[in-house]
């Protein structure tokens, strides 16, 4: 089945990566064999802001860890990263209890209401959560989060 | 593919003991897939809270996974004398490698949960991989293989069989696509429990989450063990779970205990729709509602005052 790439406040991405082909891995200088946590792509929006995909998830913990060892390798390797979307059929029953996602559709844990994020030095990137049920997966709510010092997408 | 094991016991078993338990399973289920080299574990990492930073996890400790037998007995010797620390309590152990099944290679896993929120999402024992490509998890990989069935019954086997002088038993193993819970048929590929009443009682869970009407008014005030337990002493509705688990094309293994294993992916969903409409139904269909059984109560009180 094909990825579904989000469109972002109408932008879509010009540049897409897909992290299971060992020539885009090249020329993002990758290594397949790192440790085998991959997410499905690395995109590059029109606004020139990046983003690493997990579109497969079927847990959340497996999901995220895959989208933060991504981004670890794409930031060692010179690459950039500016946020990160996380796409899942649904959030099962019993994962509720540690994820959430907020109206802007932030993955936060419900416990603190504090954002999931990857952390790199001082660097936060935010998980986006979008489900596969959301027509088109058009990410316009994400405007009101996205401020100037976080992504900007679509000039807030 | 998921597999998540959830261990019990009839008695109050001290943390340390449970922690030594989760410890013993795991390390069965790294001997069982590592025989046909399904499974070649690497390392073995401890974190606290959570498997990763980005989830708000501290990663403890990590070390190579060489010899698993020397591996385990330094893990059992350091959680046998870390009773009521924290690492015991809040932490998740880790033994990560690579899953190579009919020549798909997948990173993978197989964790014990200690920490009881992180216990509560994904039970004690997690076995899985990461996704990659058209691959979602290790389920994809299993379920492709013909001899799917076989490596359910003979992995249940091996599990059963190391419950011998252990404080807790796997009360029920669920092979599923995601984090399964009690009661949720969604991507259930196969389920491990005592019997066939505990199926029952598995369907009754997902019963019970439903919003229809005649579920909220008839089934929801009566005692969840009552309302089961009526049901599973007919006769007749043993008769119709096994003709309603054949139409739905559930294999049936019994062991000790049972392990139910459906032939697709939506086969749970279906068993559980043709035994709503053929058990759940027709026999709340008589049963009074919640309201009229308040009423029934009320007069009762009224007349208790008329006499006083």
């Amino acid at each position: 089945m094909p990825i579904r790439i989000p469109i972002i406040n109408g932008q879509k991405s010009d540049i897409q990566y897909n992290l299971d082909d060992e020539n885009d891995l090249k020329k993002l200088k990758l290594n397949p064999t790192d440790d085998g946590k991959i997410s499905d792509r690395y995109v590059h929006y029109q606004n020139c802001k990046h983003a690493v995909i997990e579109s497969k998830g079927t847990t959340v913990h497996k999901a995220i860890e895959q989208i933060e060892s991504t981004v670890k390798h794409l930031l060692s390797t010179g690459n950039k990263v500016d946020f990160t979307i996380l796409i899942m059929k649904r959030l099962s029953h019993s994962e509720q209890r540690s994820f959430k996602r907020r109206k802007d559709r932030v993955l936060i844990d419900p416990q603190t209401r504090e954002p999931y994020s990857v952390r790199v030095g001082n660097e936060k990137r935010t998980i986006f959560l979008l489900y596969t049920s959301e027509a088109n997966i058009t990410c316009d709510g994400m405007d009101k989060y996205l401020s100037p010092k976080n992504i900007a997408l679509g000039g807030v | 593919m998921g597999i998540y094991i959830k261990l019990g016991s009839p008695l109050r078993v001290p943390s340390s003991d449970r922690a030594l338990a989760r410890l013993h399973y795991c390390y069965t289920a790294i001997k069982y897939f590592q025989q046909p080299s399904f499974f070649l574990p690497q390392n073995v990492q401890i974190w606290r809270k959570a498997p990763s930073e980005t989830l708000g996890g501290t990663k403890v400790d990590e070390m190579p996974l060489s010899d698993v037998s020397y591996t385990f007995a330094l893990l059992r010797k350091r959680f046998s004398k870390s009773y009521f620390s924290e690492e015991l309590f809040s932490s998740i152990v880790v033994f990560n490698g690579v899953w190579n099944v009919d020549n798909t290679k997948l990173a993978g896993f197989i964790s014990c949960n200690n920490n009881s929120v992180w216990k509560q999402a994904y039970h004690d024992i997690e076995i899985d991989a990461y996704g990659r490509g058209n691959i979602e998890d290790l389920m994809d990989v299993f379920l492709t293989n013909d001899e799917f069935v076989n490596i359910v019954q003979s992995f249940i086997g091996d599990i059963s069989h190391a419950e011998v002088g252990q404080p807790m038993n796997p009360a029920i193993v669920y092979f599923s696509i995601g984090a399964p819970e009690f009661g949720e048929v969604e991507d259930l590929i196969a389920i491990h429990l005592r019997d066939w009443r505990e199926m029952v009682k598995f369907l009754y869970a997902k019963l019970r989450r439903s919003k229809a009407p005649w579920i909220k008014e008839k089934v929801v005030p009566i005692d969840r063990g009552f309302y089961v337990s009526s049901l599973t002493e007919q006769e007749i509705t043993e008769s119709i779970f096994k003709q309603v688990r054949e139409e739905a094309e559930i294999v049936e293994k019994i062991g000790n205990s049972i392990t139910y294993i459906g032939k697709g992916k939506d086969s749970f969903k279906d068993f559980y729709g043709r035994f709503e409409e053929r058990i759940f139904k027709p026999a709340s269909q008589e049963l009074p509602k919640g309201d009229a059984l308040k009423k029934i109560m009320k007069k009762g009180l009224e007349g208790t005052s008329s006499l006083g």
